[in-house]
């Protein structure tokens, strides 16, 4: 336990020791506050409230599971292990007396640990900046609603980071397996227009699902269905990918 | 397998796909060796160092390190053993201090000081803020030998370490190894394709070729052997075995 926790940590201080990372959790930092005057601007040129102060952590959720937390995670996961692959630095944890199962359990925690400390700054971000927006009733609400919404959207992240470790065991370099990630994902939320019947099978489909929670009627059914359907699909593609991972050879 | 024996391989056989590899390869290094494993370039060291560390699995055989098999107990059988394959590996985009501190972290036991201690002993202490990515290759082999060393290991497997060194450096690797192996009781695994590199630092030596073992011995034994230098005994045994197999009866064709 130890040995997975310091091997966790180790990933983790490699992962806050690149450029890109601060890069990504900066930018989850500053996009509440970004959108602000374009929100604000709507407002007073419309004279209608286009998003009220309660509604805009959602608001901002939606951008951060479509675009900003995939890419987060496609190049966090590429680098951690094509990349570690391709520049043979993986050598330097494979040959400390740590099993490969933990090293890989460790690098999947570190992503998870990544996606956890986005949405966190994602939801404190966006909530500080929907005080500078219109108050509207039921603040308080909002905000608890927002905290649950950012919460649930984890798991979706979660499942999308295991089917990108998944995809970069097949690269031996980060920026192919980022690009392939990119395009894998794209692909998938562009089936899911152009053949909705498809929507089930794919767990992209499911990235705005904390919808549901915060919506007024949740059905327990349909999100237990959704919940199994990507705890089911991060196992699977979890065990793949260590499948592929504990067979390379260096 | 003799309480003594710190690594012991058996039969150990791996084909990589353009058919090169090693074939057969049994030895055992003994608590206290210096053992050189010594061969031309592409014969086979580094694949046989790979499989013993876990980077590559064999096609068959066995390795044995402190008694346990590395491919079901990785864990034990690596807890003692520093590793340096062919060139150090490092983050690139980290310091030297802090690439060593991510390996001391999975050893409990080391003393905070200790990363300090092995930095200073490599002569990499002034240069220790510094991003691996400005190192020279001189600089990132010294963090290679000082990241193997780092846990105070009992068995040390080094692949060509003085690959990249000046020749002030590959003295200071030898004089390293040297007071290593007399002062905290290092067992070595060291390969090298110098074979005056081999002469000057270990007590045995395998001899690899073509992915065989063609002779292991005491250095003393085989400089006996020889009657000169064991350069010209290794040449003389890459001549035998090129002969033996040119006498070798060619196979028997079915028509």
């Amino acid at each position: 336990m130890s040995l997975l926790l310091s091997s966790t940590i180790n990933e983790w201080v490699k992962m806050s020791a690149r450029k890109k990372t601060i890069f990504f959790l900066g930018l989850i930092a500053i996009i509440p506050f970004l959108g602000l005057p374009v929100v604000l601007r709507l407002q007073n040129g419309l004279g209608i409230t286009a998003v009220a102060g309660a509604h805009y952590p959602i608001n901002i959720l939606n951008m951060l599971t479509l675009f900003v937390l995939p890419l987060m995670i496609f190049m966090s996961v590429s680098d951690m292990f094509s990349g570690e692959f391709g520049d043979r630095t993986i050598r330097s944890v494979l040959l400390r007396p740590v099993g490969r199962f933990k090293i890989f359990t460790a690098k999947v925690l570190a992503a998870f640990g990544l996606i956890a400390a986005g949405l966190m700054l994602g939801w404190l971000s966006s909530t500080i900046a929907s005080f500078f927006l219109p108050a509207s009733e039921g603040m308080a609400g909002g905000i608890a609603n927002s905290a649950l919404a950012y919460a649930v959207a984890a798991l979706p992240m979660f499942a999308l980071c295991t089917v990108a470790v998944f995809i970069a065991q097949f690269f031996k370099n980060a920026s192919g397996a980022l690009a392939i990630c990119i395009l894998v994902y794209a692909a998938a939320k562009l089936i899911t227009f152009v053949f909705p019947e498809y929507t089930v099978f794919s767990p992209t489909a499911y990235t705005d699902w904390y919808e549901i929670w915060i919506g007024s009627a949740v059905s327990a059914g349909k999100l237990m269905t959704i919940f199994s359907f990507l705890t089911g699909c991060a196992i699977v593609f979890y065990t793949s990918g260590y499948y592929l991972f504990d067979k390379k050879e260096v | 397998m003799n309480k003594d024996t710190v690594l012991d391989i058996q039969g150990l056989s791996k084909t990589y796909k353009n058919n090169r590899g090693i074939d057969n390869i049994t030895l055992q290094v003994r608590r206290g060796d210096v053992y050189g494993f010594f061969g031309p370039n592409g014969a086979g060291k580094t694949t046989v160092m790979k499989i013993v560390t876990g980077l590559v699995k064999a096609d068959r055989g066995s390795v044995r390190v402190f008694g346990y098999d590395v491919n079901e107990h990785y864990e034990e059988a690596m807890k003692d053993v520093g590793v340096l394959i062919e060139k150090a590996e490092a983050f690139e985009y980290m310091s030297g201090r802090k690439n060593l501190e991510l390996a001391a972290r999975l050893y409990p036991h080391l003393p905070n000081t200790r990363v300090d201690e092995v930095l200073d002993l490599v002569g990499l202490s002034a240069n220790k803020k510094e991003k691996v990515g400005h190192y020279s290759l001189g600089m990132k082999q010294r963090l290679g030998i000082a990241s193997a060393i780092l846990s105070k290991p009992q068995l040390l497997i080094l692949d060509e370490p003085t690959n990249g060194l000046d020749i002030e450096g590959m003295v200071e690797i030898r004089e390293l190894i040297r007071r290593l192996a007399v002062e905290e009781q290092i067992t070595f695994f060291v390969s090298s394709h110098l074979i005056t590199e081999m002469e000057m630092i270990c007590n045995r030596i395998g001899i690899i070729h073509n992915g065989r073992l063609i002779r292991e011995g005491d250095i003393g034994e085989l400089l006996q052997e020889s009657g000169q230098s064991l350069e010209t005994y290794f040449v003389q045994q890459i001549r035998a075995e090129r002969e033996a197999a040119n006498h070798e009866p060619a196979p028997i064709q079915y028509h």
